[in-house]
């Protein structure tokens, strides 16, 4: 155990918090989920990747560095910090970036990874349908082989991103003799294909942060399909590991949450004991948080696998987010629902709220989480 | 920066659990609680024997000399037998920390490190756990160690709610000899002290849970185990996710006190308070899933119950945990966010 940064993570830090000083919008974006801030975030990820920092752990001929986790830590703690805009792609970069490194084939990863680094596909995610969702082995969707090409049908939802992405990765059931989780195939479609309709659903904020996707008789190639046909629930299983874990919600988020909370409390006198009380626990729960992720950075720069453990993770983190935000809005009392754009240091807080509020809901709900963690880490019986 | 243990430490851990297994049951446990005293020589000189007294003991005292980071999960293991001898509390607080000791200090106890019990007291931690079995008590306050011959301390035994702790009030120290020591080195023994009953704690915790998940496996209602049951699932689950969201910080906390981190004792703070929520809701989810036979004396869930209930408040309660946090954050608001965690001063 040696837990110090060395002298290049130092270095690497500088380089990150500089450029991004140099970088980061001096103007917040409009938020991505308007056609206007979508541009605008799709602009971002660019001059992101231009300085080669779209994902510091690729191989550098994706557009990485080639660098760690701990250094990717690193560089989320310094984004964080810099207050720099929310990854638009960060279904591509953190979840279908990592799965296309373990199981896309090199044609694959030359042709997604570096479109994805540039900004130029920005990726939706295709998994649940009106009658999959906690149960996501239900899926109806079809993709049948014909020749070299899917002819896919049926229906995906709440699909992040979705409204204004170019690309949707997701589950289809490509063989119709079997059931359940089998005879699934993870495929990638562009939403520009023929046949493919989009509809936004206004979020709880009001904006369509995820769409309806439906496929009428479009045809993909077969070179978009990851992995065998069939094994897509695997892929899909070790994608949402991806975003349960670690990849999706580095500790930054929170500690910078945390630490804002800490700093709001301090502007308010005689607080009571109880909201005192509410705010260390949450502090404290940001840090245990932040240390059990570089522990486990460490356990799989060390070889092994996160499997269901990862499921702690996502029930940890999404219910201290909300946790956090809840605790904020009763400090601010009165003024907790204003959403004046002049002051943004009180509106963030309701805004973060309503975002926390779909924490224990997405990349599973936390009851299937549980479920998961009684079954596979403990051996309960299902 | 590398938050992995030493593999090298496997097999040490192996054979403390092969220990635990074998030799240290629950059967064994309550057998000892028919003795006048608890404390088997036996048993502690088993333990001296696998080398647990010298792992974190320095060299010059013929130790391994290893880190208390390092030592951290064998000490969890021997918690999870629910050792009664506390040879955890020997390690830790005396045999882990003597060569920051005044020099006179060492040599004087220098003989007893390896093989005997040194006990401890501190304002933190006032009651003395089976001082009779000690070979002397050291007595520490924020400017001195007192060592004093247990045939010198004149004491009242105090019974405790858990049969395997035998409790003495330190009543007068008839002849003694005093160290001068500095703030630092008291601040690293409290430090020690809480990320020690953090450790415990860990271990302890798993224990009921591992105890319960077995129970609720085998344990049908209406036809089915109960363990099936979505509510009991989660219940267990919630306790999952407790004990490992602990593990991290008191690792963190147990290295920094070697390594000098200058904020030893918040990281110690933080251990601690996480580790005693784990332990809260291990032993309230752990009598709830088993029912009845929960709160029953025959199902040995309760002997490790009553330990955590025990230990939970020695070195500062939660509350006085919140403060320390506390006063913490609001002298250092600018230096929290996202690169808190690692800085150094």
């Amino acid at each position: 155990m040696k837990l110090n940064y060395t002298n290049d993570q130092n270095s690497f830090r500088q380089e990150v918090r500089s450029w991004l000083e140099r970088n980061v919008p001096k103007k917040p974006l409009l938020s991505l989920d308007t056609k206007e801030g979508f541009e605008q975030h799709r602009h971002w990820e660019k001059t992101l990747n231009k300085g080669n920092w779209s994902m510091v752990t690729w191989p550098k001929e994706y557009g990485g560095r080639g660098l760690d986790l701990i250094e990717w830590l690193i560089f989320e703690e310094e984004y964080y910090r810099a207050k720099a805009p929310i990854r638009v792609n960060q279904n591509g970069v953190f979840l279908l970036g990592p799965t296309l490194m373990e199981y896309g084939n090199e044609a694959q990863k030359q042709r997604f990874l570096s479109a994805m680094a540039r900004g130029e596909h920005i990726w939706a995610q295709g998994w649940s349908e009106p009658n999959a969702g906690s149960d996501m082995a239900a899926i109806r969707s079809t993709a049948i082989k014909q020749g070299d090409k899917f002819i896919i049908n049926g229906q995906k939802t709440w699909s992040s991103r979705a409204s204004f992405a170019d690309w949707t990765f997701g589950l289809f059931r490509s063989d119709l003799e079997t059931s359940r989780h089998h005879g699934l195939s993870f495929i990638l479609v562009p939403l520009d294909a023929s046949g493919v309709s989009v509809r936004p659903i206004p979020q709880l904020d009001g904006e369509p942060g995820f769409a309806e996707i439906f496929f009428d008789n479009v045809e993909v190639p077969t070179d978009n399909l990851i992995g065998n046909e069939g094994q897509g629930w695997n892929i899909a299983m070790a994608t949402a590991g991806f975003e349960r874990g670690l990849m999706l919600r580095s500790p930054a988020r929170f500690q910078e949450t945390a630490a804002n909370l800490i700093k709001l409390a301090s502007n308010y006198d005689n607080l009571a004991p109880s909201i005192n009380a509410a705010l260390i626990d949450c502090w404290v729960r940001a840090e245990a948080y932040a240390l059990n992720i570089y522990q486990t950075a460490s356990k799989i720069q060390a070889g092994k696998k996160i499997g269901p453990e990862s499921s702690l993770g996502k029930i940890f983190w999404s219910n201290l987010d909300l946790e956090m935000h809840a605790v904020a809005l009763k400090i601010l009392g009165t003024q907790s629902e204003l959403k004046n754009e002049e002051a943004k240091n009180i509106s963030s807080w309701i805004k973060g709220f309503m975002f926390s509020l779909a924490g224990p809901i997405y990349a599973g709900t936390n009851e299937i989480q549980k479920n998961i963690v009684a079954e596979r880490l403990l051996g309960l019986p299902r | 920066m590398n938050f992995t243990f030493d593999s090298e430490l496997d097999s040490f851990v192996a054979t403390v659990s092969d220990f635990i297994t074998k030799d240290y049951s629950p059967q064994h446990i309550r057998n000892a609680w028919q003795q006048e005293s608890p404390f088997s020589q036996e048993k502690w000189q088993s333990m001296v024997g696998l080398g647990i007294t010298q792992m974190t003991l320095d060299e010059r005292f013929n130790g391994m000399g290893l880190s208390l980071d390092e030592a951290a999960l064998v000490y969890e293991e021997l918690a999870y037998g629910g050792v009664i001898e506390p040879i955890i509390e020997h390690s830790i607080l005396v045999n882990n920390l003597a060569h920051y000791f005044p020099y006179d200090l060492q040599q004087l106890i220098s003989s007893k490190l390896v093989d005997s019990f040194i006990a401890v007291v501190h304002p933190l931690s006032p009651l003395v756990n089976h001082l009779t079995q000690a070979a002397g008590l050291l007595s520490i306050n924020e400017s001195s160690i007192i060592y004093t011959d247990v045939a010198s301390v004149s004491h009242t035994i105090l019974p405790s709610n858990d049969p395997s702790r035998k409790l003495s009030r330190i009543d007068n120290l008839e002849s003694f000899q005093a160290f001068q020591i500095d703030k630092n080195l008291e601040q690293k023994i409290v430090s020690s002290g809480k990320v020690m009953t953090a450790i415990m704690m860990l271990g302890l915790s798993r224990r009921c849970l591992d105890i319960t998940s077995e129970y609720v496996k085998t344990r049908e209602q209406f036809g089915k185990p109960i363990g099936s049951f979505q509510a009991v699932k989660h219940m267990l689950a919630d306790v999952a996710v407790k004990i490992e969201f602990a593990k991290a910080a008191v690792y963190r906390a147990a290295y920094s006190i070697n390594a000098d981190n200058a904020n030893h004792a918040l990281h110690a703070n933080i251990a601690k308070y996480l580790a005693a929520q784990a332990g809260e809701i291990a032993t309230k989810n752990s009598i709830q899933a088993h029912g009845a036979m929960g709160y029953t004396w025959e199902v040995d869930l309760h002997i490790f119950m009553r330990r955590i209930w025990a230990i939970t408040s020695q070195w500062s309660s939660a509350g006085a945990l919140e403060l320390e946090i506390d006063r913490f954050l609001q002298s250092n608001l600018e230096d929290l966010g996202s690169t808190f965690t690692f800085r150094e001063k």
